[in-house]
């Protein structure tokens, strides 16, 4: 396996508090790894950092053995790094399959005169390929819906439909589980897997929840204070002393 | 589309409107306000031998000093300037500490008004010059200082707990009520047709063909404003460059006016694309104002060039006519020949604008629009698309102004394109609808008809059945148009999505609480980014 990602020495400052601090992670294609770490740890500023949205202080971002440090979002995006976002970000105007329609037409590329002449609705092609992801998303009977009407958990199937639909190489996946209850935690987990395993995308993983993270990813990074501070096999960073002490003070090692 | 820069802009149309029906002012010919110190604009002083300064100038220099130490002394030194400091960047934290922040913005305004009042009686001796300097800086620092413009829309901390804008458009509705609407509202199109053309004299003629041609320029509107959720306020230039071009490309190079219709359209385009490229990344007022700058730029620098505003010989004549159309046997010389050749311009530019809304660039605006950041993640380039919404509005505009002067038959900036207007026109735009073709087209109808048909006593006189109307009270002054629908934009905070597409949403819900005997139809908005802090 070769790396789809691999980040040296990410810096980035805000002020003068360090939010990452020589931040280097590595993640193989096909892969599923997570990133832990309390509130303030740094988690989404790498995930802006990854995508471009936050310019990085230092270090270097290689995609796909290419250094994409200067590459505007659009750009890291179209190469195939797919985001969904820890404060939910969808189109307000448009419908549950708009959003898939929109990601599908920008990875097929610019056709704003086919478009015109064809005259714009979506094609048969673009309504079965955006319906055949709702299905496997569960959200097949609100294809038509506007997105107010539908609930966060929802909302957040339809960001990581909208993101799967660009083909990612890498999905950055910020807190899926926030809104969702237990049971549509583990449909998301195991819907994930299945598309997983038929693209054969890599996966990273930022989530609290970590029974999720025990039960969904190999590897894990443990993140506090914008320091990497443990990182290997996830039931190894989760039993580690840093882990407990990251989350619960010193209190929770024993001395 | 921020709330707050539409009702700013509808104010600044009403406003001024309103004072001068309340004190009912007429101009003064000749006469040269002498300023606010005796014989302000007579007293010179040339200290250092390079520039007399007049006693106007001085007091204007020394009261923009004080102003300036003032402001930054409340701003610095004062709980109260902190406490506008502390709204601006979270009016809701600081209404969390016990501040009124309604009551600090009012002062606020109130304020700047002041000082806005202060620099009009200051520059009232300098009144009849339109510099254009101070437009061309303004656009340079926009573009060209990135860390003036900077958003501090981020620093709130509980920007988050927003719910989302509310859509503007209903995606859902019965589609056979959609036809049947639709079709009710050709028939009604249709019979206002046929009175008109049978039965319609010129000044009706000449008014309904000024609402279809208009209506073409006000779906530029609905393109930059409506689908890309940018403000523009240089339409009116856009527009002005269709025009000029029509004549320019008639009178020196005796081309056909439909010809240079499409040409004009074509140069307003790329001067749009061209205008795009450096504010592509501004967003918000900054675009406003950069947009702005660039209209009053065109105004005062533009128009003056002979190739622009002028004729090829200048001493020879001053009118710029437009002759009308001939399209083989069909001389649009006749008024209702030429309103039903509008009428198809107007069709087809509508239609194309909808599937405009519906093609790839079309969702990828209204993706940005909805999310800056979620629309880039998934590849979408937000300077490229800026610059096509540009670039198309612009050539609907500029088709839209040539169709003006072609209507007019005459070039006239003055009365149809100065930045004014384009402020007007994104009003009546906003308050009819800004994301459908239904509401430039109100829009339009509303610029041109509005006076004759209500302000006039027409309609009222219709209905009482009596020419004399109501006695002493119509007919109204024209001022009320800009009155009623610039206060009108006060709705657009409650009402985004105008007053066509508020009456459509509201006979709709009725509808379903009739079907279903509930209450209230609408789902809960559940969708409420609540309490989630990013790191």
């Amino acid at each position: 396996m070769s790396a789809v990602l691999r980040t040296r020495g990410i810096n980035k400052r805000f002020a003068g508090i360090r939010a990452l601090d020589s931040v280097d992670i590595d993640v193989e294609q096909g892969e599923r790894v997570g990133l832990i770490g309390p509130n303030g740890a740094g988690k989404t500023t790498f995930f802006n950092c990854i995508l471009g949205i936050l310019r990085c202080d230092g270090g270097s971002v290689e995609f796909d053995g290419q250094d994409i440090g200067d590459l505007p979002v659009h750009d890291r995006a179209r190469r195939g790094i797919g985001r969904t976002f820890q404060r939910i970000e969808l189109f307000p105007d448009s419908t549950v399959r708009d959003h898939l329609v929109i990601a599908d037409r920008v990875r097929r590329g610019g056709q704003f005169w086919r478009d015109l002449m064809r005259l714009g609705r979506p094609r048969p092609d673009e309504i079965a390929r955006c319906d055949e992801m709702l299905e496997l998303l569960g959200l097949g009977e609100l294809g038509a819906e506007p997105i107010e009407r539908l609930s966060l958990g929802q909302g957040r199937l339809v960001e990581v439909g909208r993101a799967l639909m660009t083909g990612p190489k890498l999905l950055l996946l910020d807190e899926p589980s926030s809104g969702l209850d237990r049971r549509e935690t583990a449909a998301l987990a195991q819907t994930l897997r299945e598309v997983q395993a038929e693209r054969g995308f890599a996966i990273l993983l930022v989530e609290h929840d970590i029974e999720l993270v025990a039960s969904f990813t190999t590897r894990s990074y443990l993140l506090d204070f914008g320091r990497t501070l443990v990182d290997g096999s996830t039931s190894d960073v989760i039993a580690s002393a840093e882990m407990r002490r990251a989350y619960l003070g010193d209190a929770g090692v024993p001395s | 589309m921020r709330p707050k820069l539409v009702v700013a802009i509808g104010l600044s149309v009403a406003l001024p409107a309103i004072i001068d029906v309340v004190f009912n002012f007429k101009p003064r010919g000749g006469a040269t306000p002498e300023g606010i110190i005796p014989r302000g604009n007579k007293v010179f002083y040339d200290v250092f031998k390079v520039y007399a300064f007049s006693r106007n100038e001085l007091v204007a220099m020394g009261a923009a000093v004080l102003a300036m130490v003032v402001l930054a002394a409340l701003f610095r030194f004062s709980a109260l300037g902190l406490r506008m400091r502390a709204v601006v960047e979270s009016p809701r934290m600081t209404e969390l500490n016990g501040i009124d922040a309604d009551r600090v913005s009012a002062f606020a305004w109130a304020l700047s008004s002041l000082f806005a009042g202060l620099a009009g009686v200051l520059i009232a001796p300098r009144f009849n010059t339109t510099p254009a300097i101070p437009f061309v800086v303004l656009f340079g620092i926009l573009v060209f200082v990135p860390s003036v413009r900077r958003s501090r829309a981020s620093a709130d901390p509980l920007a988050g707990v927003d719910p989302p804008p509310s859509s503007l458009t209903t995606a859902v509705g019965d589609r056979r009520r959609s036809i049947a609407r639709r079709l009710i509202g050709v028939a009604v199109a249709a019979a206002i047709a046929v009175v008109l053309f049978t039965r319609g004299d010129s000044a009706w003629l000449f008014l309904v063909t000024q609402a279809v041609v208009l209506s073409i320029v006000f779906l530029s509107v609905t393109v930059i404003t409506g689908l890309a959720g940018r403000i523009s306020l240089c339409q009116g230039a856009f527009a002005a460059i269709g025009g000029f071009a029509v004549f320019q490309l008639a009178d020196r190079y005796n081309v056909p006016v439909v010809v240079g219709a499409v040409i004009g359209a074509v140069i307003a385009a790329a001067i749009g694309a061209l205008l795009a490229m450096p504010i592509r990344q501004l967003n918000g007022i900054w675009v406003a104002i950069a947009t702005l700058a660039f209209a009053f730029f065109f105004d005062a620098v533009m128009v003056k060039f002979s190739w622009v505003g002028g004729t090829k010989d200048a001493a020879a004549t001053t009118s710029l006519a437009v002759p009308r159309p001939v399209l083989g046997p069909w001389d649009f010389a006749n008024d209702k020949a030429f309103l039903a050749l509008c009428v198809v311009v107007l069709v087809i530019v509508a239609f194309a604008v909808s599937q405009f809304a519906r093609s790839s660039t079309g969702l990828q605006l209204q993706a940005l629009r909805g999310s800056e950041v979620a629309a880039q993640s998934i590849g979408i380039s937000p300077a490229r698309n800026r610059v096509v919404a540009l670039a198309v509005s612009a050539f609907v505009a500029g088709l839209g102004g040539a169709l003006v002067v072609i209507h007019q038959e005459n070039v006239n900036y003055a009365k149809n394109f100065s930045p004014f207007f384009a402020l007007f026109w994104l009003v009546l735009v906003v308050t009819f609808g800004v994301r459908t073709p239904a509401g430039a087209i109100g829009g339009a109808a509303s610029f041109s008809l509005f006076e004759k048909v209500i302000l006039q006593g027409t309609i009222i006189g219709w209905i009482l059945r009596d020419p004399d109307r109501v006695p002493g009270l119509f007919p109204l002054s024209a001022k009320w148009s800009f009155i009623l629908f610039g206060l009108g934009t006060i709705q657009y905070a409650k009402h985004p999505e105008g007053l066509l597409e508020m009456s459509r949403t509201r006979r709709e819900s009725r509808r379903r609480r009739r079907i279903e005997g509930v209450v209230s139809t609408t789902a809960a908005p559940v969708l409420s980014n609540v309490g989630e802090g990013g790191t």
